[in-house]
């Protein structure tokens, strides 16, 4: 029998209290959910990291995973940059947008193709709409269009994918992003990236891309998924532990694996991920998409 | 199995112990001192740094070197003496930096780009050979471990010297003419506090455009969030 303590992952972090948000409207510190179409199991879950907890900030990850009537699903995971002070909001207006977005292209034509650099245009002029009209006027607000303000208040990356799908357990997915929120495909054991990792540097890259910025090169990727595979997203939080344990077959990876080889209970993904280890402080949000066998 | 350590950003903090830095040195001291009592209160943020204070004048001394501040009772004192030698810190941090990456990697660790707190009091007294050391270590062809070096003048060290030290011009402050020196220094030790708390991702990104009109497209999910 497993108690309720987080799991420790390499060295454990000191103990340190979770303290309230202090932000307006109100932003829980955990969120788990999931849900099952005729088509795919989903399970969501997003915790906030030990440093937020600390300081009292807002966990300033978000996620969003919707079903439309043609099958297909809408899944998306934002992270709000630490840099931004409000960038809470816009992983949360950034989330909505798209999942407005894509419905409305599939209402439109559920086989049409997506026009990926447009959806993550709109995302990015989402937070500069959001900052002219709520902010205050200092932070970019007082109604008129400030990109460069709104980038300062409300930044934050973005990881899109829309699935369809495919005969029983088979599923098409179509990806896009912004900064360094990630996609895999996990199936029998193994984590294959959806986007090209970066090439092996020296040291950890010191940027990320964000909205309402969006990269010159949009193209989105293309992933079939089989009956044992699983598409994951989620943010640096989870991604940053996971590819550092891979260099050396780490823990992180064996654990999540074993434990999202079939859809876990809603509650289990939340716990597993609140994960202990140190360093290792920032939200993290996982996402993960199963197709179904039974029709 | 092996596990991964975590992650860490080797901090440097690169202080001028020159002579006229004499009437002052006590507050950077202090500075350093309350930066490490603000780091004790955040054990996950002191967990994430390891940290190097090095004193140069015409030669340079490693007061500390990659310490894990949880682990230390009080930092080294600064002190001063002799002239101003840019060169001899910007040579030693181009041997250090890569061998302490090494070092940190080998540990386990996945190592954030250094960052480098560099103060002086005064103009070079190198002029024309600091430069190029300088230039090696902040070539990330060259150097793959190329720090971020965010540069603070006081007192004679002129605005342009001091941008052209920091690697990115945001990363330069010089003190306001007429600004006590000891005020300027506990800014800049503040600073130094909040970044290396903060940690935070640099906003933005060279390979991405802003969006700067509203897309055809576009319409708001909802008004409030």
């Amino acid at each position: 029998m497993v108690g309720w303590e987080p799991l420790v992952i390499g060295r454990p972090a000191a103990p340190v209290p979770a303290r309230a948000p202090a932000v307006q409207p109100y932003r829980p510190d955990v969120v788990a959910d999931g849900w099952s179409s005729p088509h795919f199991e989903v399970r969501c879950a997003s915790v906030r990291g030990a440093a937020h907890r600390f300081r009292g900030e807002p966990r300033q990850d978000e996620f969003a995973v919707v079903p439309h009537g043609s099958g297909a699903l809408v899944a998306v995971v934002a992270d709000g940059l630490s840099a931004a002070p409000m960038s809470h909001l816009g992983a949360t207006i950034a989330c909505r947008t798209v999942v407005e977005y894509l419905l409305r292209a599939l209402d439109a034509d559920p086989a049409a193709g997506v026009d990926w650099p447009d959806l993550l245009r709109c995302a990015g002029w989402s937070l500069v709409e959001y900052a002219a009209r709520q902010l205050p006027p200092g932070d970019g607000g007082a109604g008129v269009a400030d990109p460069l303000a709104a980038e300062r208040a409300l930044a934050t990356t973005v990881v899109v994918a829309l699935v369809r799908p495919g005969p029983p357990g088979r599923a098409t997915a179509a990806l896009a992003r912004v900064g360094d929120s990630a996609a895999w495909v996990l199936g029998g054991g193994e984590w294959r990236p959806v986007f090209p990792p970066s090439p092996y540097a020296e040291v950890l890259p010191d940027a990320v891309a964000a909205l309402p910025r969006v990269p010159t090169d949009a193209t989105p990727v293309e992933v079939e998924l089989g009956d044992v595979d699983v598409l994951l997203l989620g943010t640096d939080g989870f991604a940053d532990p996971l590819t550092d344990g891979l260099a050396d077959g780490g823990a992180a990876g064996k654990l999540f694996a074993e434990a999202l080889a079939a859809p876990p209970p809603m509650l289990r993904l939340a716990w597993l991920l609140d994960f202990d280890g140190e360093t290792y402080d920032d939200d993290r949000t996982l996402l993960g998409v199963w197709p179904t066998t039974s029709p | 199995m092996t596990e991964t350590a975590g992650r860490v950003l080797p901090i440097y903090v690169v202080a001028d112990e020159s002579k006229s830095m004499t009437p002052v040195v006590h507050e950077l001291n202090a500075g350093l001192s309350s930066l490490h009592d603000a780091l004790l209160r955040e054990p996950m943020a002191a967990a994430k740094v390891r940290f190097s204070v090095l004193g140069f004048s015409d030669d340079v001394v490693v007061h500390l070197a990659l310490a894990d501040l949880r682990a230390e009772e009080s930092l080294p004192q600064l002190s001063t003496r002799g002239g101003t030698s840019y060169g001899v810190a910007f040579s030693l941090l181009l041997d250090r930096l890569p061998a302490d990456v090494r070092t940190l990697k080998a540990e386990g660790f996945a190592v954030h780009r250094p960052a480098v707190f560099f103060l002086s009091d005064g103009q070079p007294t190198d002029p024309g050979q600091w430069e190029e050391p300088h230039r090696r270590l902040t070539d990330r062809d060259a150097t793959a471990a190329a720090p971020n070096i965010i540069a603070c003048g006081i007192g004679e060290a002129r605005a342009e010297t001091i941008l052209k030290v920091a690697t990115r011009p945001e990363f330069a402050f010089v003190a306001t003419p007429g600004v006590e020196v000891g005020l300027a220094i506990a800014e800049f030790c503040a600073a130094l506090t909040k970044s290396v708390i903060a940690s935070g991702q640099a906003v933005g990104g060279d390979t991405a455009e802003l969006v700067v009109e509203r897309p055809e497209n576009f319409r708001m999910a909802l008004d409030v969030v």
